[in-house]
């Protein structure tokens, strides 16, 4: 009995140890996050694209919010749902407070099929708070360039379908609208909801 | 959950789906492809044990013993031309390599199926057609999301959560196997589940080969 007891005091202690050295390592960053900081957080470039209802829609639409930018498409059947439902079980994992706070937005790589009512349709399916963007291909694309993202299609199949590339990370904005995070595509909800609790708290507003 | 489903090699079933499939796309579509997933470019040695087999013939445990288990597909929000895909663990409890050379599924679920393998490259995500998936004696291949999965094209009609269908892989050997299929949603999308491990998009064991198609 002592011999467990002392055992667990120094398991303890060694855990102890091991946090504190831990926070002592990371103390250069204020809170760990599992995507890629941006520091110090950078502008990104303007554009105007087209929300649900055909309404105008720009992200300084949503200054005050933390925003994930996810950029995929609705004809995507692995990785876009897989982290549209990875993104939806995140939100919900927020505090209450934080859950108005961050909003998500999925901009199509594929214009020329998505609409903006498709796209809307698309994301309420995973969380009726997600935003669905999309515009013309022109608007788009030049949208798109603008933040380093070409999208390419595959040759079309005997049916005309094709799949579309698009980045591997989605893009957390702090409350500033600046580019706070990096967000890589295999993520866990709960890193992701971690990670957007850290900028959504770096500076209440 | 783990339920293994027994292999079932015969050959009459596998001739017996090419006739339904056939008639089933001249039916459906019209002029259409059969909702089979054909390797693209590749000049396919015809391993057709249907010609050859004798009126007499028993299926016979010479073929691969390969397993199909966990077998799900995603569903789907129910937008017209919506895609999803298939995913399963393969076993080939085996001595000899064996490989999946196609995958199909009733047309009243998908109008086209095709073998695919999500990658990352430089940043970006593709999906990467592929001719086949190979199963290594005594092997696992985990088709899941993320990685590889069999690609439904064109769904009839929305997918959702708790429907069954069945899938049909073609190996290499010119035998069959099928499975039930159940429609879940996404790991993870609910509550993070155990499945949701596997999406971690590593690329280690994946059997992927034949990345020559196009694109995707």
């Amino acid at each position: 009995m002592i011999r467990g007891a002392l055992g667990l005091r120094r398991g303890a202690l060694l855990m102890a140890v091991a946090i504190s050295m831990a926070l002592a390592i990371g103390c250069a960053a204020p809170e760990r996050v599992a995507s890629k900081r941006v520091n110090p957080p950078a502008p990104l470039p303007a554009f105007q694209l087209v929300a649900e209802g055909n309404r105008p829609f720009q992200l300084s639409d949503l200054k005050g919010h933390v925003v994930v930018v996810y950029v995929g498409y609705t004809h995507c059947p692995d990785i876009c749902p897989l982290t549209m439902g990875h993104l939806a079980a995140a939100h919900q994992q927020l505090p209450d407070v934080l859950k108005d706070d961050v909003k998500v937005v999925m901009i199509t790589a594929d214009p020329a099929r998505d609409t903006p009512e498709l796209m809307s349709q698309y994301v309420h399916y995973f969380d009726p708070s997600f935003i669905g963007v999309s515009g013309s291909t022109e608007q788009v694309l030049a949208a798109l360039r603008e933040w380093g993202i070409s999208p390419e299609c595959s040759t079309p199949n005997a049916d005309g379908g094709y799949t579309v590339t698009h980045p591997a990370t989605s893009y957390v904005l702090n409350r500033d609208g600046l580019l706070r995070l990096q967000m890589p595509h295999a993520l866990e909800p709960e890193q992701i909801a971690r990670d957007l609790k850290s900028v959504a708290n770096e500076r209440k507003r | 959950m783990n339920q293994m489903i027994p292999v079932r090699i015969s050959r009459r079933f596998a001739v017996g789906m090419t006739v339904i499939a056939v008639g089933l796309a001249a039916t459906a579509c019209g002029s259409a492809a059969a909702p089979t997933a054909t390797p693209t470019g590749t000049p396919q040695t015809n391993h057709n044990p249907a010609a050859s087999a004798s009126p007499t013939a028993t299926p016979t445990p010479v073929g691969p013993s390969v397993t199909m288990s966990d077998v799900w597909a995603r569903a789907t929000p129910g937008l017209p031309d919506e895609n999803s895909a298939v995913y399963a663990v393969l076993q080939n409890k085996g001595a000899k390599a064996e490989r999946v050379v196609s995958a199909s599924v009733p047309a009243a679920i998908a109008k086209r199926v095709e073998l695919h393998t999500t990658v990352q490259e430089a940043g970006v995500m593709k999906m990467v057609q592929v001719e086949g998936y190979d199963l290594p004696a005594s092997g696992t291949v985990k088709l899941e999301p993320g990685g590889n999965h069999i690609m439904l094209l064109g769904i009839a009609k929305q997918l959702k959560v708790g429907d069954t269908f069945t899938v049909t892989l073609k190996l290499q050997s010119g035998s069959t196997i099928e499975s039930k299929v159940e429609v879940k949603n996404a790991p993870g999308g609910a509550m993070g589940g155990s499945a949701a491990t596997g999406a971690t998009g590593g690329s280690g064991a994946m059997g992927a080969t034949g990345g020559s198609g196009a694109m995707r």
